[in-house]
């Protein structure tokens, strides 16, 4: 890194206008365009279909919903969706769009409601009773808003109950735990809930079911309380349950703040790196010339791409998490922790392609058969990840699993071309990066909290 | 106003007109540019949608005999002469021809001018206008939409032929160089009454699932 930073030196004293005179390749409108001549691929034999799956979602919640619980969720939904004519008629209700709004919303109730005997990881019904109750609240507020009887404010509590709700439970947490990685799997993604819904689902106007112009929003404002709702029932439940299995339960607050620092130092330093020591927006997204020394190839290589959309990604979430990287303790240990162990992983993620576009990597498969073997790398270096010992781990293989769905979906569509094989390509690569990043930064924190 | 008086001035530029009235250098000249702007927030617009067509109103073209009509875009109505020359289009709702007819045989062309804007919109929407500005031979107006009452009939995913007529409080020359339109969707607020169905949305229990009260953190 030391000639990285020589060069931001360079670039902090020099400005933008230095930098393209350095980089050379970087603005020049004469650059060679990758796509306008790209290397052949025989696209006929790049794999469609694989028979091998990513890995299911590990579990980092060691209790689970019992039957009683998960019929209760069920019946929450149904007797949202009762009220409700079945099916509802032009005759009952002519405006077409509200009516194709309720009866999408009771549809996608009943498809996200985890079937009675169906095995899932607690924190995935959690999400799906969550996501079950808001369709369903929304087709019923939808309803209520159009009836004359009706009212979409009755339909749940109020937005002022759920918030408090919400935040007396985010302040319950974290609870005790039978070791800080363990609290920090456990309670990181249940904090998460009621820090996003404070942050962005139960604030401002918006929210207000009483504010919305006309049935179609009022019924989206009853869904996102209910939401929240049901992940605060959720979360206390699976709080109280995982603290009730505890043979030595510990306090692990402190710990997992401590290493959330520790963890935000590392990431403060790098963001500083990457803004050639411009401390007053470190949470922005640097761009991709940062990253890089030298670009030998064209920018809209499929790696250089693939980086400049993952840091994308990285920075939406690095402006908004949790992450101490200024010197204020954080207040909600647990997502604290996990967010910026995500960042931490990914900021070492991207690095690892910059460093892979300055040694001239296109990532642009050299075969179809490479597709192929950029999958299972990725399958086997995720799975790795979802197969650990350390909850964390698994944790974070939460995360990166998700992202098989758009290269597979991509390559599954009708006739991929050069560039759905070469963008699924370097996103394999990426899953493959990120997960093969996560076990050094999960070790070292392992390691310094002595787990 | 005579309808070849009305024509000789619409091909005049505004200056030639400013200039026929008021004289160049008239203090007065700089008045009559005033009046040929304005805004009117609480316009006369009438709106007609065509469920079954591509176009409201029709124009036919009054130097060309036995000519087809053609659909008017965006354009001005300013003589009575021209407006006997609208047609509206095949499709449109027989009490919305009425309407149409009624309203531009009600305007004064000695005193106001017909505006006529048309697009398409969604079946299930509205539009509610509010307000329009005109200077001399640009129209703009601004506008939001909104959802329809719960029992009027429209189709989801559907959209429609759809005009709005304003009824200018001033004389302007037909010809536009300029017209626009701003909104936005949906209307920040209505004040049309949704809840006008019979039926039942009470229900049935408690407001949670598991958590009696949801309270007892």
């Amino acid at each position: 890194m030391t000639r990285r930073l020589s060069r931001r030196e360079a670039l902090a004293v020099g400005g933008a206008a230095a930098f393209g005179a350095l980089a050379g390749c970087s603005g020049a409108g004469g650059e060679p365009r990758f796509w306008n001549d790209p290397p052949s691929l025989d696209v006929d034999a790049v794999p469609t279909a694989f028979d091998a799956s990513p890995p299911e979602r590990p579990r980092v919640v060691p209790v689970d919903f019992d039957p009683g619980a998960t019929a209760a969720f069920a019946d929450r939904v149904e007797r949202l969706l009762s009220p409700i004519p079945e099916p509802l008629t032009a005759e009952t209700l002519p405006n077409g769009e509200i009516r194709k709004q309720i009866e999408t919303e009771r549809t996608a109730a009943r498809e996200a409601l985890p079937a009675p005997a169906a095995s899932q990881v607690p924190l995935l019904a959690a999400e799906r009773y969550a996501t079950a109750r808001d369709h369903a609240a929304a087709a019923v507020g939808t309803w209520a808003a159009v009836t004359v009887e009706g009212d979409p404010g009755s339909v749940t509590a109020t937005i002022g109950t759920v918030r408090r709700r919400a935040h007396e439970t985010l302040e319950s947490l974290p609870g005790t735990a039978s070791d800080p990685i363990a609290g920090g799997a456990v309670y990181g993604p249940i904090e998460r809930w009621y820090d996003e819904s404070r942050r962005r689902t139960l604030v401002g106007g918006a929210a207000s079911v009483e504010g919305r112009a006309d049935p179609l929003r009022a019924g989206e404002s009853v869904g996102e309380v209910e939401r929240v709702q049901s992940y605060v029932e959720a979360g206390r439940y699976l709080r109280d349950r995982y603290r009730a299995s505890l043979a030595q339960p510990r306090p692990v607050a402190d710990p997992l703040a401590d290493a959330a620092e520790r963890i935000g130092a590392e990431i403060r330093d790098r963001l500083r790196e990457l803004h050639g020591g411009d401390t007053e927006r470190l949470r922005s997204n640097p761009g991709v010339e940062a990253l890089l020394d030298d670009r030998p190839i064209a920018r809209d290589a499929p790696s250089v791409s693939l980086l400049s959309r993952a840091l994308y990604r990285t920075f939406e979430d690095v402006r908004f998490d949790p992450i101490p990287i200024e010197d204020r303790r954080p207040e909600n240990p647990a997502t604290a922790l996990t967010r910026t162990l995500l960042a931490r992983v990914r900021l070492r993620g991207l690095d690892a392609v910059a460093s892979l576009i300055e040694e001239g990597e296109t990532l642009f498969p050299g075969d179809a058969a490479a597709v192929g073997e950029a999958r299972d790398a990725a399958i086997g270096s995720a799975g790795a990840l979802a197969a650990s010992e350390n909850p964390l781990d698994r944790w974070l293989a939460t995360r990166f699993l998700p992202r098989f769905g758009a290269p597979d979906v991509r390559l599954a569509a009708t006739d991929p071309d050069a560039r759905d094989a070469a963008e699924a390509f370097a996103e394999y690569r990426w899953i493959e990066a990120i997960a093969r990043e996560s076990k050094p930064v999960t070790t070292s924190l392992a390691e310094s909290l002595g787990s | 106003m005579s309808p070849t008086r009305r024509a000789l001035l619409s091909a005049l530029p505004v200056g030639a007109l400013a200039g026929c009235l008021s004289g160049a250098g008239d203090p007065e000249s700089e008045s009559v540019q005033r009046q040929a702007s304005g805004i009117d927030s609480d316009p006369t617009v009438l709106k007609v949608r065509n469920p079954d067509g591509d176009s409201v109103i029709l124009e036919r073209d009054e130097t060309a005999d036995e000519s087809e009509p053609m659909s008017i875009g965006r354009g001005l109505v300013t003589s009575a002469d021209q407006a006997a020359n609208l047609s509206v289009a095949d499709g449109v709702a027989d009490a919305d021809r009425s309407r149409v007819r009624s309203f531009l045989e009600e305007t004064d062309f000695d005193a106001e001018t017909v505006y006529v804007a048309s697009g398409r919109i969604e079946s299930c929407e509205r539009i509610r206008v509010r307000s329009v500005s005109w200077q001399p031979q640009r129209i703009e107006y601004s506008y939001c939409r909104e959802l329809r009452p719960s029992d009027e009939a429209c189709e989801s995913e559907t959209r429609v032929a759809h005009a709005l007529i304003f009824r200018l409080p001033v004389v302007l020359e037909r010809r536009l160089t300029g017209r626009g339109s701003s909104g936005r969707s949906p209307c920040r607020t209505t004040e049309t009454d949704y809840a006008v169905i019979e039926g039942n949305a009470t229900v049935p229990g408690n407001e949670t699932a598991i958590d009696e009260g949801g309270d007892g953190a």
